[in-house]
C-alpha cells in the first residue's frame, strides 16, 4: 500500500498538530496537584521528638543491658574456668583411698589445699567433724571415714619445721 | 636442687636428726653440717653462727613442688594457694606501691564467687535491719546521696595471713605475709548509714550478709557470715565502700558493693554485701565462734585438740612490716655492701613506731626511718640502708613494733588450730655475687 503526497502531508499535519498540543501547557489538561500539607505543629513536633529520644534511649539501654549481660556471662566463665582446674586423682600420690578423697574432697574444694596441708592422723579425723558441722558437708562415717583419714594421715603427715615432736603432745 | 631437696626430705623424716645435724647443740651450724648447708644453698651463710637452733634457712622454708600461679585476665601473677574456693596471695615484691593497684590484691573467698551484677549498679539495694528503729532497704544510688562521700587508703589484711609459719601446720590457707593490700577506697561511713536506721540502746553486734554462694551450691547457706562489735562499725574509718582506686570494684573484690573494716581480719570486710543485721547479741553465721577467727587467751600446746570454747574473737591485727623492694630469692652482684631497702608497716588499729632490719639472724638491728600514715588505717612506709659485710647468703630479717612498743616475735606465736593472728618477723632471702 502507498500513500498520495496529499495523504502523506495531512498525516505529517495530524503529527505536528499532536505535538504541538502536547508541547502546550494547557492547564485544563494539567494532572491535579494536592496542595502542600501543613508543616506538624510544633506540638506535634516536640512530641515525635521525645519519642524518638525515648525510643533511642531504650534502644541504648536495651543495647548496654545485653552487653553488661554478656560481660557478666563471660566472666562468670573465665571464672568458672579458674575455678574448676582440670584436676585428675593422680595429681594425689598414688595409695590406698585416693580415689575416694579424690571424688569426695573436691566435691567442694580444689586438692590444693589438701596437698599445702600436713596433720596427725586425730587431727584430720577431727577436720571431718568440723567440715560436717562448720562447713555442711555430708558426715563420713564407718569403713569410708577410715580410709580417707588414713590415706589423708600417711600422705599429708605434719612436715613443717624440726620441732614437731612437742613434749607435750603423744 | 637435689642437695636441698634432701635437705628437706631428711627434715620431714627426722627432723631431730637433721636439726642435730644442721644445728650444733647450741644452734650454730658447724663443720660438715655447715658445709653441706652452704652447698645446699649454693653459697656460704657468713652469719650461720647466729642463726637460732631450729630455723630453717628462708631459702629452704620454701613449699616443695614450686609455687603455682594465677593466670586471670586482670589480675598479676599472683601465688595461687587454692581455686576452689579462689585463694590467691600477693607477693610481698609485689606490695611496693603505696596504694595497692588492684590488679594486686590478693584473693580471699569463702564460697563461690557470684555472676555480676547485671543491672546498673546504682540499684543494688542494701538493708539494714535488726535492733534499729527505722529498718533501711537502700539502693547504693540512695547510699551515695543522701551520706558523706569519703575516699581514705585503708588497709585490709586476711585474718590468716602470716599462717604459713605456724608449726606444726594449722587448717586452713598457708599465707606467706602477703594476705595484705592497702588500695584507695572510697565509699559512705557505715556510721551514718546505722545512725540513719536509728538504732536501739540493745545494738551491740553487728551481722554481715554477701551474695556469695556456699561452696556446696546450697543456696540457703550463706558461705560466711561474720561480724562486729558496733564500736568499731562506728570507726569513722569502716566504710560501706562503692569503689576501689577510683574505679568500680572488680567483681572478685565485692562489685558493686563491700565492707572495708580495717585493721580486723578481712573476713570482716563483707564482699557483695547485701544486708547488715544489728544485733544484741555476738553475731553467730559460719565464720564466728569456735575456733574461726578466734585465739586462745591462755596459750594452748601446738597441735593440740580444742574447740576453741575459751577463744576470743580476734580484734586488732597485730603489728607486722614487709621488706618491699627486694624480692625473697633475689640474687645481687658480687661486691654489694649497701642496701637500700624499703617496704610498708601496720599494727592493726595501731600504728607502727619503728622498724627494724637485720641481716645476721636478728644479732644485730638498724633501725630504719618511718612515715606517718596519710589517714588513720593506711599502712605506713619505711626506708632506710644497711651494711653488709661480704657476699655470700643473707636472710633479711624486718621487724616492726607498734605504738604500744610490741614487737613482731622470730616464731609465730599463740598457736592455734586455725592458723590466725600469725605475725612473725618477715623473712628475705638474698645472695650478693
Amino acid at each position: 500500500m502507498s500513500l498520495s503526497a496529499l495523504e502523506k502531508g495531512a498525516l505529517g499535519a495530524v503529527c505536528a498538530l499532536g505535538l504541538l498540543v502536547m508541547a502546550m501547557d494547557v492547564p485544563a489538561l494539567r494532572r491535579p496537584v494536592p496542595p502542600a500539607p501543613l508543616p506538624p505543629t510544633p506540638a506535634a513536633l516536640a512530641t515525635a521528638e521525645a519519642d524518638a529520644r525515648a525510643a533511642a534511649i531504650r534502644a541504648e539501654a536495651g543495647r548496654q543491658e545485653a552487653e553488661r549481660a554478656a560481660a557478666a556471662k563471660a566472666e562468670a566463665d573465665r571464672l568458672a574456668a579458674v575455678q574448676h582446674p582440670a584436676e585428675t586423682e593422680d595429681v594425689l600420690p598414688a595409695g590406698n583411698g585416693r580415689e575416694e578423697v579424690f571424688a569426695r574432697c573436691t566435691a567442694c574444694h580444689s586438692t590444693a589445699i589438701i596437698r599445702r596441708s600436713g596433720f596427725s592422723r586425730a587431727r584430720w579425723d577431727e577436720l571431718m567433724d568440723w567440715m560436717t558441722e562448720k562447713q555442711g558437708m555430708a558426715p563420713l562415717e564407718g569403713d569410708v571415714r577410715v580410709l580417707v583419714v588414713d590415706y589423708l594421715a600417711q600422705h599429708f603427715a605434719p612436715r613443717r619445721g624440726p620441732r614437731n615432736a612437742n613434749p607435750f603432745l603423744n | 636442687m637435689s642437695r636441698e631437696r634432701s635437705l628437706q626430705e631428711l627434715y620431714a623424716q627426722d627432723p631431730e636428726r637433721a636439726d642435730a645435724l644442721a644445728f650444733g647443740r647450741r644452734g650454730a651450724l658447724k663443720g660438715p653440717a655447715l658445709a653441706a648447708m652452704g652447698a645446699a644453698l649454693g653459697a656460704t651463710i657468713p652469719f650461720a653462727g647466729r642463726m637460732p637452733e631450729g630455723l630453717l634457712p628462708a631459702a629452704l622454708a620454701q613449699p616443695a613442688g614450686g609455687t603455682p600461679t594465677l593466670r586471670m585476665d586482670g589480675k598479676a601473677p599472683l601465688i595461687l594457694l587454692g581455686e576452689r574456693p579462689l585463694v590467691a596471695e600477693t607477693p610481698e615484691s609485689m606490695l611496693d606501691d603505696d596504694v595497692t593497684p588492684t590488679d594486686k590484691f590478693f584473693i580471699r573467698n569463702n564460697g563461690g564467687i557470684p555472676e555480676r551484677f547485671a543491672g546498673d549498679p546504682k540499684t543494688w539495694r542494701v538493708k539494714i535491719e535488726g535492733e534499729v528503729n527505722t529498718p533501711l532497704d537502700l539502693t547504693l544510688g540512695e547510699l551515695e546521696s543522701r551520706f558523706e562521700t569519703v575516699t581514705l587508703r585503708l588497709q585490709m589484711e586476711c585474718g590468716g595471713n602470716g599462717r604459713a609459719a605456724f608449726t606444726p601446720e594449722t587448717r586452713g590457707n598457708q599465707w606467706g605475709n602477703g594476705a595484705i593490700s592497702n588500695g584507695e577506697w572510697t565509699g559512705v561511713r557505715l556510721r551514718d548509714v546505722i545512725r540513719a536506721a536509728s538504732p536501739k540502746d540493745s545494738a551491740r553486734f553487728t551481722g554481715h550478709y554477701g551474695a556469695d554462694p556456699h561452696l556446696s551450691g546450697d543456696p540457703s547457706r550463706p558461705s560466711i557470715s561474720r561480724g562486729m562489735p558496733i564500736a568499731k562499725a562506728m570507726e569513722d574509718t569502716t566504710l560501706v565502700a562503692l569503689r576501689l582506686n577510683g574505679e568500680p570494684i572488680p567483681l572478685l573484690h565485692g562489685y558493686p558493693v563491700r565492707l572495708i573494716t580495717p585493721g580486723w581480719p578481712g573476713s570482716l570486710s563483707q564482699k557483695w554485701l547485701t544486708r547488715i543485721v544489728l544485733r544484741a547479741t555476738p553475731h553467730d553465721g559460719p565464720g564466728m565462734g569456735g575456733t574461726s577467727y578466734r585465739v586462745p587467751v591462755k596459750p594452748i600446746v601446738p597441735g593440740s585438740s580444742n574447740n576453741g570454747a575459751d577463744f576470743v574473737d580476734i580484734a586488732s591485727m597485730p603489728v607486722r612490716g614487709l621488706l618491699t623492694n627486694l624480692a625473697h630469692g633475689s640474687r645481687l652482684p658480687a661486691g654489694t655492701r649497701r642496701l637500700d631497702l624499703r617496704g610498708h608497716a601496720w599494727a592493726g588499729d595501731l600504728t607502727v613506731r619503728a622498724v627494724h632490719v637485720s641481716a645476721d639472724f636478728g644479732a644485730s638491728w638498724t633501725e630504719m626511718r618511718v612515715n606517718d600514715a596519710p589517714n588513720r588505717h593506711a599502712w605506713q612506709r619505711w626506708q632506710g640502708s644497711l651494711e653488709l659485710p661480704s657476699d655470700g647468703y643473707f636472710e633479711i630479717w624486718t621487724r616492726a613494733t607498734d605504738s604500744q612498743g610490741r614487737m613482731q616475735p622470730h616464731a609465730a606465736a599463740n598457736w592455734n588450730p586455725q592458723g590466725y593472728a600469725a605475725n612473725a618477723m618477715a623473712r628475705t632471702a638474698i645472695l650478693v655475687g
